[in-house]
Parts: structure tokens; sequence; C-alpha cells
């Protein structure tokens, strides 16, 4: 535990993984408060008043059916970045039991499985999220699980490396020669060492997996109408850009500043419990 | 290094077999009857959309469509499309030049912005420079490139109207022109090439200055720019080639968005195109063609680094 | 110099501007020949063969290519092409007298030998994608070279502008049977231009037809059509000079477009017009007074203004003002939520209903449909878009029957028999649900068995009321067709379907 607390103190030292922190914070804030801070329902439309910039009744404008720009950017919050947490979840739920099991087991396992990652790593990240996607069809889900299956690999390796070198670490062979079975060592001895970086991953995860959730959405292949997302809204923006520029930036940057944000707490964590690999960035 | 090579070829093919029995599964879980996707909004008979299952060969067990189509697609025949009813390699063969030349532009942006960043970055260590180009790297990595090229398309030809907007133009008919209209989409295609290059190379050329090989060359009273160039240089590239493979494939799922919001007809809009339209012989033949491009550069990189690295070669 | 000498030079300089004004003003007038027209159109032609094809979006590359038996004029009235005149000596037979002298592309002449090898090629069912538009067509007899004579199963007039159509293109039978499959990319017909080349995925080049039977036509030497399928591109390579003609302007495009000094901007009416397809076999939707809620909740005039611009108009009937068929006395609903709820109680639902709502996934289709969704939200229908892509929306919605609504829009056709039996019959395709009502179906019988023009427009404007007072459609708005070319483009004119004819257009200046 007192390693978590010098770790606690390290992160606190660097400034722009603070930063990160705040403003994650403040955006998961906002997203939860959003039904209550909101001005006005994201689905509220105003025909009369489509394209209209900002102003004191639409601090953020409004889109090209009149509806509000800025609860849009909090739903859309609530959206993008849930599908995002949500298919890192998957890509951690099936990757790290793929790395726990080649690492520790080796061999012929070992080979087969990594030359499935291989495979699956081989592929454009975007290319096969946009294939299984169309393939599963619009939706929220859909696109979680798409990007969830493209980002595996990612977990797969990281947790596979980690624990071929713990396999060799003198504890292990002690907690064996005990008697502890194979899934004991893995529960009790491995795992508990692999946590860090794996949150390290998912925090790194969770902002590729919003660029291309987003990414799927704008080219149209994510989440479906009139569902308030990140990414489609940037999308419907674009093609009123000349007039309405606003449309396609507000959400932009919401987007940049939370991968950013994400990013940064990544190497913030990493950064945290071994100072030394600082310089990897 | 012949061995090597060889050791290195034949590693590659069980790669490829599961890669293509991916591609080719993928198809399958496609819902809806792709017999319709040829007909429209207008009226057609079940004897048609009959006709056209039997020709595309929907309806036999699993493996042999799998084999068969291995078997066409080894002799260079990857069907026609469903839309067009042009032949895919045709298709591909137009529009893949675009896309290489794109990748290729940006490649370059990205290293010869990328290099003397990291190279001025790496000299001083936590310098001005040195926060600039992390600073750089962090937004490169986190920038979504369609919001990228929406805004640079923003000011540069709806504000200030000095490039245009969308659209290709074949260097055979218009070499300026060409140049117009492919300068917007290699800039925000670069802009994550030079994030990528300047981050590994930072990292990795600072380690090397600071090894005692490159002291050791500066006690020697070599100037500067020679112990860069000569010394840390070629050490610190190795592990630019090894990202090589990473931003190679970032690249190219990059052109999708950039393909798509310049209106280039290259291979990665195919992609997206194929998907949209529910064109599923296309969209095997473009993904294919994609995933083996990408196998074939990381080969190729793999080759290289063990011809930099002896240690590699032998290892 | 002096004062008198001065006004003398002015005045002449002023009138001999004037001549040359005047003299470039007449030539301005008289069609030049030469020059290409470069096009820019969405879609690219699936295929060269009218009788095989089946996209919508095939026309414009296959209107220069085949001449029709018969024509049309810009609000699509016939007019003589290939067969120069007809008549139906009774009812039950049409005889078309052919134009003489028209050869074919590959020099065979056309006559009614090649007549009565198209029509049956048309009917061909393992062929044909239009079979059954001849259906009424029983058999085709060389009456002589220049005579043919069908024989109906039953008065048909709606074969007439069917014939503007791919039913009336007419291809060269030894090209046919020499090129067999290969047809479809090297096509032969009797238009005013041949086919040159055909780049796939990029573009088309048709040539001019040196022996086409109308002296002195076409002006053109060549048109090419690029195939452009992203609008703002269409849009930017028109104002950078890259093509002199695109059409289906973004309506948000249109009025930068209209005020730029080098280009024209064209808008006009065309058949085709936005609606809700319904299938009355899910409830509640078989229920007049539901369909009639449906229609009063529904904001014609703002869904006009902001989605499209203003540029269209909002229907009454499923014809637009100007077209023959169309009923002028016939008033759009009126735009009445309260009367909409009102209706829905009446009907037993008083708290509305759920249901769902096929559209194509582009976003424009989107905004429409997410406008639509809001204003009926606002009585109480809760409508669940399903954005699928065309065809796999034709197959649930149409086929499958599977789902509620849909939000297309209806491209038209050249009869109107066949648009109001295809929508509005109980049998139509475009009817999933089966609705009937007898009167309406009792109405389009007797005016595709009548071949004088008034009664059948009499017919059709009662077959709309008739459809305006069972709630048998949820029509919107008519988008209007908006083309832009450069100033260099002369002669051209839009037509109600919405799909460019470029017969008579000629290049000044080039």
């Amino acid at each position: 535990m007192g390693e978590m607390r010098l770790a606690l103190r390290r992160f606190a030292r660097r400034r722009m993984a603070l930063a990160g922190t705040l403003f994650l914070a403040l955006l998961i804030l906002g997203a939860l408060a959003a039904p209550l801070v909101s001005p006005y329902d994201p689905l509220r439309q105003d025909l009369a008043r489509m394209l209209t910039g900002p102003s004191p009744a639409h601090l953020l404008g409004t889109d090209d059916l009149g509806r509000d720009v800025l609860t849009r950017l909090l739903y859309g919050a609530r959206l993008s970045l849930g599908a995002a947490c949500l298919a890192v979840a998957i890509a951690t739920v099936a990757g790290v039991p793929i790395g726990l099991v080649a690492g520790y087991l080796g061999g012929r396992i070992d080979d087969a499985l990594m030359r499935v990652i291989d495979a699956l790593q081989a592929f454009p990240a975007l290319i096969l999220a946009m294939a299984i996607a169309a393939a599963l069809g619009p939706g929220l889900f859909n696109v979680m699980v798409a990007v969830g299956v493209v980002y595996t690999p990612r977990f797969a390796r990281l947790v596979r490396g980690q624990v071929l070198a713990l396999r060799e670490e003198p504890f292990v062979e002690s907690a064996r020669a005990a008697g502890a079975t194979h899934a004991r060592v893995l529960a009790r001895h491995v795992l508990p060492n692999v946590v860090a970086p794996i949150v390290v991953q998912v925090s790194i995860g969770v902002a590729f997996a919003l660029l291309a959730e987003t990414a799927l959405s704008f080219l149209g292949v994510g989440i479906k109408p009139p569902e308030p997302s990140w990414g489609t809204d940037v999308g419907r923006g674009y093609r009123f850009m000349r007039l309405a520029p606003w449309l396609v930036f507000m959400p932009g940057t919401a987007i940049l500043l939370t991968a950013l944000a994400f990013n940064l707490v990544g190497d913030g964590i990493r950064d945290a419990f071994d100072p030394r690999q600082s310089r990897e960035g | 290094m012949g061995r090597f090579l060889r050791r290195r070829l034949l590693a590659v093919v069980p790669l490829l077999l599961l890669v293509t029995s991916m591609v080719f599964s993928l198809i399958l879980l496609l819902p809806g009857d792709p017999a319709v996707a040829l007909i429209g909004m207008e009226d057609a008979s079940e004897e048609k959309l009959a006709a056209i299952r039997e020709r595309m060969g929907l309806n036999r067990p699993l493996v042999v469509q799998y084999a068969s189509w291995l078997a066409r697609v080894a002799q260079g025949n990857l069907g026609v499309s469903l839309r067009t009813g042009q032949p895919v390699t045709e298709a591909i063969r137009e529009r893949a030049p675009i896309t290489l030349g794109l990748a290729l532009a940006a490649t370059a942006f990205g290293l010869v912005v990328g290099v003397p960043l990291a190279i001025l970055a790496a000299r001083r260590r936590g310098g001005v420079m040195d926060a600039a180009a992390s600073g750089l790297a962090a937004f490169g990595v986190a920038v979504p490139n369609f919001w990228l090229g929406s805004m640079l398309v923003l000011v540069l030809a709806l504000h200030l109207r000095w490039l245009p907007a969308t659209g290709y133009v074949s260097p055979f008919d218009s070499a300026g022109d060409a140049l117009r209209h492919l300068l917007l989409p290699t800039l925000t295609l670069g802009a994550s090439a030079v994030a990528e290059v300047t981050r590994q190379l930072r990292s990795s050329l600072g380690e090397t200055l600071a090894a005692d090989f490159v002291k050791t060359a500066r006690a020697k009273g070599l100037a500067e720019g020679r112990v860069v160039a000569k010394h840390a240089l070629r050490p610190a590239l190795i592990p630019v080639v090894t990202v090589a493979g990473l931003t190679v494939s970032r690249l190219v799922s990059n052109t999708v968005v950039v393909e798509s919001i310049f209106a280039l007809p290259g291979l990665g809009r195919l992609n997206l195109e194929s998907v949209l339209n529910r064109d599923f012989p296309m969209l095997q033949g473009a993904v294919l063609v994609t995933v083996l491009a990408v196998i074939v550069v990381n080969l190729l990189s793999d080759l290289l680094y063990g011809f930099i690295d002896p240690r590699i070669r032998y290892g | 110099m002096s004062q008198p000498t001065r006004a003398v030079l002015a005045a002449a300089c002023l009138a001999i501007a004037a001549v040359l004004l005047s003299i470039s003003a007449a030539d301005a007038q008289a069609p030049k020949a030469g020059g290409t027209l470069r096009a820019a159109l969405r879609a690219e032609v699936s295929t060269f063969d009218p009788h095989r094809g089946a996209s919508g979006s095939d026309h414009m590359y296959l209107y220069p290519v085949f001449d029709t038996l018969v024509r049309f004029d810009e609000k699509l009235n016939a007019r003589p092409g290939l067969a120069e005149s007809w008549e139906t000596p009774d009812p039950k037979t049409l005889v078309l007298k052919l134009r003489r002298g028209v050869k074919f592309h590959d020099g065979t002449p056309f006559n009614a030998e090649a007549v009565r090898f198209n029509l049956a090629r048309a009917q061909d069912k393992q062929i044909s994608s239009m079979s059954s538009e001849l259906v009424s067509v029983q058999d085709v007899e060389v009456v002589n070279e220049y005579t043919v004579r069908l024989r109906l199963k039953a008065p048909d007039a709606s074969l007439i502008l069917a014939f503007t159509d791919r039913a009336g293109m007419m291809v060269s039978p030894t090209a046919v049977q020499k090129l067999g499959d290969q047809f479809g990319r090297t096509p032969v017909g009797a238009g005013e231009y041949r086919m040159a080349r055909w780049q796939a995925g990029s573009e088309v080049r048709l040539e001019r037809f040196a022996d086409y039977y109308e002296p002195g036509r076409p002006y053109l030497d060549a048109i090419v059509f690029k195939i452009i399928p992203d609008a703002d591109t269409r849009v930017s390579a028109l104002r950078s000079g890259q093509v002199d003609f695109i059409m289906e302007v973004p309506a948000q495009d249109f009025a930068g477009l209209k005020g730029e000094r080098n280009l024209r901007a064209l808008e006009g009416p065309t058949l085709a017009y936005w609606r809700v397809f319904l299938n009355t076999a899910k409830a509640p939707l078989e229920r007049k007074p539901v369909r009639e809620a449906m229609n009063l909740a529904l904001d014609r005039q703002t869904l006009l203004k902001t989605i499209i611009f203003g540029l269209g108009e909002v229907v009454a009937s499923p014809f637009p003002a100007g077209y023959w068929a169309n009923n002028p006395a016939l008033k759009p609903w009126p735009y009445d939520p309260a009367r909409a709820k009102a209706k829905l109680a009446e009907a037993g639902l008083p708290n509305g209903f759920s249901m769902d709502m096929v559209l194509e996934p582009t976003p424009e289709h989107v905004r429409r449909a997410e406008a639509i969704q809001a204003q009926w939200g606002a009585v109480g229908i809760k409508v669940d878009l399903k954005p699928m892509d065309l065809a796999k929306g034709v197959q649930s919605f149409f086929r499958g029957k599977e789902l509620a609504a849909a939000n297309y829009r209806w491209t038209g056709r050249p009869d109107p028999d066949q648009s109001v039996r295809a929508m509005f019959h109980s049998t139509g395709f475009y009817n999933p649900g089966g609705l009937k009502v007898p009167r309406v179906e009792e109405l389009m019988d007797q005016a595709r068995a009548t071949y004088k023009l008034e009664d059948r427009r009499r017919l059709y404007q009662q077959v709309a009321e008739v459809v305006q007072q069972e709630a048998m459609d949820i029509g919107i708005y008519v988008a209007s067709s908006l083309e832009a070319m450069s100033v260099t483009v002369q002669g051209y004119q839009q037509n109600f379907l919405g799909k460019p004819v470029f017969r008579g257009v000629w290049l000044q200046g080039k």
C-alpha cells in the first residue's frame, strides 16, 4: 500500500497529468449531470432557429435542426465516452485472459494464440472496426464490440509480455512448489503485478476507442441517429461547415481534449509507477 | 542474411492464411441478402434473385466457398463488384496508386518535418524545443484527424480560398492542379505521421545521445553535427523502422477518413464505400489488398531492421 | 479637337458598339456546332443495356445513346420520337408508324423488324428488368417495313409514355446478336451519340453520331460524363471549371452558385416527391383517423424551408403542379397538431403509438427523417428511426414487410398509371400493406383503358381526391431539381423527370 501512496504522490507532481485528471473529472461530472445541467433537451428541434451561432439563448449555437449544441455536447459525452469505456472493457475482458494463458502456458498454445493475435493486428484498426461494425449493423453496442475486438491484441500482448517476465520470478516458482494450482498462481501472484500496466493501457485505450468510435460515427458506420454522439455531430456539421463552422469545431475540440486528457493521465500513471520508463512517451 | 530472409518469409505464410480466412469469414457476418444489393428501388423477381445467388455461389458450404475463393484470389481474380459489375482487381488497380501516392507524401512529410524536430528536441533535453516537440507529439496522437482535416478545409479552403476543398486531379492531367488538390490531404494525414516520428525518434535519439559511445565521440572532439549524424542517428533509426509497422497501419486507417473528407477516389475510400454499399466482393478485395500491403510493408521493415542491426540477424 | 467633332466621334463609337453588340447578341442565339460538354453525375451507369439495367441513375447515360419510340418534352408530354405517329384503331390495338431513314450506330437500318426484336427482348423475363411494363402486349406484328401493330390483351394507355423510357429504347439487333453479354459495355443504339469509351469508376465518353437522321444534330462533338458521387466535389469541380454541368446541387449550396457570375443555376419542379410509405398491415396504420392524424401533424411548410431551404413545393397530390395529371384544385393538408391529437383519440389512441421508420443512412435523409420524427413526436407518435442502406431497406420494407414505414422519395414514372398503380393499388409493390380502396382502383383502371388525354386527366384528378380523402398518402414536398452549369452551356432544359437530357445542347464560345 505504501507503494500506492508513493505512486500517487509522483502522479500529483506531474502537472499535465493533473490537468488531464481535472478535465476528465469535470467532463464525467458534466456528462453524468447532463439531464440536470443542460439548458434544453438534446432532441428538441427548433427548425426556425437552425444554424445560428453562439448567443445568450444558445451558448454554443444551434445545429442544422435547431438543436442546442451545448446540450448535445454534454449528452454526447455520455454516449461517446460510455461507448469508449465499454469498448475498452470488452478489450480488457477478452485480451487479459488470452495474454495470461499465452504467457503462462507458453509453447504451442502461446504460439497459436499469438498467431491469431498477430493476424488481428495486421488489420489497420479502422478498417477492421469498420468491417465488423458494418457487419453487425449500426448501433451503439455493435460499435463497441467492433472497437473492442480491434483493441484486444494490445491487451493480450501487454499482459503476455508481463507474464513472460514474471514467470521466471522466484516467488512464482515457490508458489508452485508449495502446491498452488496454475489458476491460483495466476490469480494470486501474477495478476496483481500486472494490474498497473493494465490500468495504464486502459487509459490510453479509452483515448483510442474514443477516436475510433467518433471516426466511425463520422463516416456513417457508427451510432445511429438521432442520438447525440460527438462523432455523428461532427459528421453532420461538416456538410454545413460553410454556414456554421462551430458545428464541427465544438464536438471535434471536445474529442481532442478528452483523448488528450486520457493519454496524459495514462502517461502519468505509468510514470508514477515506474519513473524509469518516463522517456518512452 | 539468406537464412534470416527465408525464416522471415516462411513465418508470414501462416499469418497470410489466418488473415485471408478472417477476411473471408468477416463478409459472411453481413446480414441482409446480398443478392438484393444489385437491384435497388426497382421491382425485381424472385427468379432474378435466385439466378444471382447461383452465379455468386452463395448456396454452397462455407469451407468450399473459402477454398474456391482463395484459389481464385491466388490467380488474381477477386470477383466483380455487386454494384457496377466492374472487376474488383480493376477497381483496386485504379484506386491504389492514389492512396499510395498520398501515403508516401504523408510519410515524406512526416520525416521531413519530424526528423529535424526530433533532433532539435533531443539535443537540448528539457529545453523549449523538447517541450514543444513532446506537446506536438501528444497533440498529434490525440487529434481526431477528421477534425483536423475539417479545420484545415475551413480555414484554408473556405475562408482564405487558397486551396480547393475537395476533389482529385490526376497528375497526368494537370500537375499544378493535382498538387493543389493533394496539399490539404497530405497535411492532414502527415500530421499524425509527424507526431509518430517525432515521438519515437526523440526518445530513442535522446537515449542514444546520452549514451557512452556518443560521449566518447564528443570527447574526441568531433563537431556536434557529425556526432549526431554519424553515431547517434543510425542506431536511433532502429526503433523508427520498427515503428514503421505501426505507423503504416495507422496511416492506412487514417487514409479512410482523409480520402472521405477530401473526396479522393483511393483505396481507403473504396473500403468505406463497399461497407456502406454492402458490396461484399469489393469489400473482401479491398480489405484483403489493404491488409496485404500492410503486411508487406511490415515484412520489408523487418528485413530492413535486420539489415541495419546485425544483432537481429543472428539473434 | 473641337467640341462638335468630339460629339460626332462619340456618337460614332456608340453606334459601332451598338452594332457589334447586336451582332454578338444575334450570334448568341444561333446554336454553334462543336465542343465537348463535361457533365458531372452522381452515380455511375450500371449497364448500357437498357433492357437489363434497373437503376434510375442510368437514364442520363442512356438518353444520348438510345433514341426512344416516343420522346417526352419538359412537361413529360408525349412527342414523336422514332415513331412518327401512333394510333389506336380499336382500344386493343396500337399501331406505330416509324420514322424513315434512321440508322443505328453500326449502320443497321431501323425498321419494324428492329422494333419487334426490341419489344420481344423487353418482354423477355429472363433478360428484362421491366417486362411488367409491357405485360398488356400480346403480340407485335410487322405490317410493313415502317409500320408495327401491337395487339393488346386489354386497353392500355400507359404504353405510349412507357415508350419514352427503357421499354421504348431501341437497340441494334445485329449488335445484340454479335456482342451478346458484352452489349452492356459497348452499346449500339440510334441516338445522337455513340459510346466511345467507358473508364469504369471514372468517366464515360460519348461521341457525336455523324449519321444521325436530323441534319446538323447533335451540335456537340462529344459528351463526357464524369462520375463524382460526392456533392461537394461536384460543386467545386464546377466552380473550378473542371466540368461544365452538375446535377443534384445540395440545397445549401444553391444560393451561392446562383450568385456566381459565370455560372447559371436552375431550379425546376419534378415528379419526384418525398413521402412516407406506409405498411398498413402494421397496426394502427390501417385505421384512417391515424393516417389523417399523421398528415395533420406535419408542418410541411417549415420542413420545406428548413430541410431544403425552400427549394421546392409542398405537395397536395401525387403529381406536381404543371404536370398534366395534376389536380390544381386540391389543397395540401393543413398543419393542425391539435386536430391530429383529436384524430388519434378518435382512433382510440389518446396517448399516441410507436412505430419504426426506414430511411437511407446518408446525412441528408437522416436530417429530414429526424425533423419528421420530432413533429410526429409532438402529437404522441413515437418514431424509431432505422437507417439502412437502400437495398436492405427495400428488402425489409417492401418485400419482407417487416416494418411500419419508410421515408423515401417517389422518383416518378413516365406514365401516371404506373405511379398510382404501384403506390395506391392493393397489389402495388409500393403498397406493402395492401391497403385497398375499391373506388381508387376503379378510377385507375378506367384511366388506363382510355386513350383520350382529357379523360385520363379528369380521372387522375379524381384519384388524387380519393387518395387525400382516404389519407392513403403521406406526401411531404417536391424537392426541386437543382442543377448548375457554366454560362457557356446553351439550349439546356430541365424536365419533370429530374433526369438531365442533353438533346439540343450546344456550347458557346469554346
